[in-house]
């Protein structure tokens, strides 16, 4: 025989239990509340995060790259799409003169795109640590160390062996460090001294192995793949952009802002568009809950009014109203929460993907905080489009009621 | 415990009319009473009943506990005079689908507040009323009669000195009428007022007091005839 106290709560349980459907079909509606609130929360944080990333990790103002090939730049920074061209390292004494440049590092591109050569297809970035001002503060996170010659340092989607090893044509290369996951071309990269770069790019070029056209024509040596510059304070990128293009021929030009920038106004466009549909989203959930709730609380009114004729208080019938209402939400939240992130974390690099535009799921502080602000907007829901009907049953004659529930 | 009904009247609008469903009616109920309140349908007499549980509100006139009127009471003092001083027993089937027999029942001992073993109390009361055996049962699975015996045994869970019931015998046979006016009998000999509202003749029988109610206006009968 039970003899657990009847409280409010437990008489919300025992009423939620027993009518299945409606709650859950109640649930349901949180759940897609809260599924729509958290992925579209972590979304857009993702898309912020990628931009941010990419914006941090670009370092220099300006790429200088042989001509025509701004695009395959930008694949190596966006997507790390394996490219392989060089130009004349004089070039980088040329720029360095030029008004406006305030400080210069020239990087060396190889990428090993078979499988006979290589562990792994990558692209592989030779940086110059005399001068070197883009990789290093972030490098320096994982690396304090100055890279030695068969050190690599390794972007997190590169897979090394398990004895943290790499081997590029025939050259093998320790892992020293591994970069945090960024959602750009880094994610597929290989760092390491442009020194050693350089020579495994001859040791390839000698044995002809997987390398192109690019690599055999190339006096390695005398060889830089870009020139990134950072401009000095007062002027203006495209001021420098013109001021080298005046001194420097046969050359392409990437300006850092320009590449975020299409990615900054498609990603204010789409949280836009979150930021809106989230909101339309919890009105329009807040409506039709106020609308199940009141046709709900409006089928029970004679249960109401026996629960009044056995001296529950007005506050307590808001109360029981309330937790009902609580109780669902609670759980549709947490469902909802749930599933969003069976969802998206997962299939992150999918959507990434898909969207076409860097994506980098917050850490696990700012995943928390997303799921508990879920869940107080989602929960809070249920018993905020409640109130007015609870409130409203609570305030009726309990006569009138009981004659109206019959 | 005296209830006072003095000189009470509900005025409802119809239209651009007045309608009176209760007209200046008086009444005193003490201990022991077990009174009868008959009339047709639209009478006035659940309207009565209803001011008296302080379920709505006399348009004129008062009702007096033990000299103190109702009316002036708090919604937490009402609550607290519906929970432990009155037990009302609605019309039709008033439990509550969700919760067993027992739990139906021994639910008034904890909204009141009340701490202790409700269910020995609540169970106490079912095997008064004949129905102990049903007690993990849901409501759904009752027939009428064992339904209103629910409700007469949840109405006495916190030991309240009046019992009153709007038309505790509609919808039952006859040998089932016979049982629950029995039942409400024995608790008004028991030392507590009973006032029931019906049309059935069947409560005279067991009734120590009748009136009749026309119009909103009530008159005490020495003996029934016909409604």
């Amino acid at each position: 025989m039970s003899d657990k106290p009847l409280s409010i709560t437990r008489l919300s349980l025992y009423n939620l239990r027993g009518k299945a459907f409606r709650t859950g079909a109640l649930i349901a509606v949180v759940l897609v509340l809260a599924f729509a609130l958290f992925s579209g929360a972590v979304l857009s944080a993702s898309l912020q995060n990628g931009l941010n990333s990419l914006k941090e990790r670009l370092g220099a103002d300006i790429a200088v790259v042989p001509l025509g090939y701004e695009n395959s730049y930008q694949g190596i920074i966006l997507s790390g799409e394996p490219v392989r061209f060089y130009f004349d390292r004089a070039l980088e004494q040329q720029i360095s003169k030029v008004d406006g440049v305030e400080q210069l590092t020239s990087q060396f591109y190889l990428s090993t795109l078979s499988a006979d050569c290589c562990s792994v297809p990558v692209q592989i970035i030779g940086i110059d640590p005399e001068t070197d001002f883009v990789t290093k503060p972030w490098i320096s996170e994982v690396y304090r160390e100055e890279l030695k010659d068969r050190q690599a340092i390794v972007g997190a989607d590169i897979a090394a062996g398990k004895d943290n090893k790499l081997t590029f044509y025939n050259h093998e290369f320790s892992v020293a460090a591994r970069l945090e996951k960024t959602s750009t071309g880094m994610d597929n990269s290989v760092f390491v001294n442009i020194r050693a770069v350089k020579a495994l790019a001859e040791s390839a070029k000698k044995q002809g192995l997987g390398t192109n056209a690019s690599v055999q024509e190339a006096d390695l040596e005398n060889s830089i793949s870009s020139v990134l510059i950072k401009t000095e304070r007062g002027y203006d990128t495209d001021q420098v952009v013109t001021n080298i293009r005046r001194e420097v021929d046969g050359i392409s030009m990437v300006k850092s802002k320009s590449i975020f920038s299409g990615f900054s106004e498609n990603l204010g466009i789409i949280k836009a568009f979150i930021g809106i549909y989230s909101a339309a989203l919890w009105i329009l959930a807040l409506l039709i809950l106020a609308i199940l709730f009141s046709a709900i609380i409006s089928s029970r009114k004679k249960e109401f009014s026996v629960l009044r004729i056995m001296g529950t208080t007005r506050v307590k019938l808001v109360r029981a109203v309330l937790t009902e209402a609580m109780l669902v939400s609670i759980v549709g939240s947490l469902a909802g929460v749930s599933l969003a992130a069976v969802v998206i974390f997962p299939f992150s690099a999918y959507i990434g993907e898909q969207l076409g535009l860097p994506f980098l799921l917050p850490d696990i502080g700012g995943i928390f905080v997303y799921m508990i602000s879920t869940l107080v907007l989602s929960s809070a829901s249920g018993p905020l489009s409640a109130i007015y009907a609870a409130v409203k049953i609570s305030r009726a004659e309990t006569y009138i009621t009981l004659r109206e529930g019959e | 415990m005296t209830i006072a009904v003095a000189g009470v009247t509900k005025e409802y609008k119809r239209g651009d009319r007045i309608f009176k469903a209760v007209d200046g009616v008086s009444l005193i109920m003490e201990s022991g009473d077990f009174i009868a309140v008959i009339g047709k349908s639209g009478s006035g007499k659940s309207t009565l009943l209803n001011i008296i549980a302080g379920l709505t509100v006399p348009t004129s006139g008062n009702v007096l506990v033990d000299g103190e009127s109702i009316l002036t009471y708090s919604d937490s003092a009402m609550s607290d005079y519906r929970s432990n001083s009155l037990g009302y027993i609605p019309q039709g089937q008033s439990t509550l689908a969700d919760l067993t027999v027992l739990d139906n029942v021994r639910l008034p001992f904890h909204l009141s507040g009340r701490k202790g073993d409700s269910a020995s109390r609540a169970l106490t009361l079912l095997e008064q009323v004949g129905i102990a055996d049903l007690k993990g049962n849901y409501p759904k699975h009752l027939s009428g009669g064992e339904l209103k015996r629910v409700a007469i045994a949840r109405a006495l869970i916190n030991d309240p000195d009046i019992l009153i019931a709007d038309e505790p015998t509609s919808d039952l046979d006859k040998q089932t009428t016979a049982e629950v006016l029995a039942l409400l009998q024995s608790i008004s000999k028991d030392g507590k007022a009973v006032l029931i509202v019906t049309h059935d003749l069947a409560a005279l029988e067991y009734t120590t007091r009748n009136f009749t109610m026309v119009s909103g206006v009530l008159t005490q009968q020495a003996k029934i005839q016909m409604i």
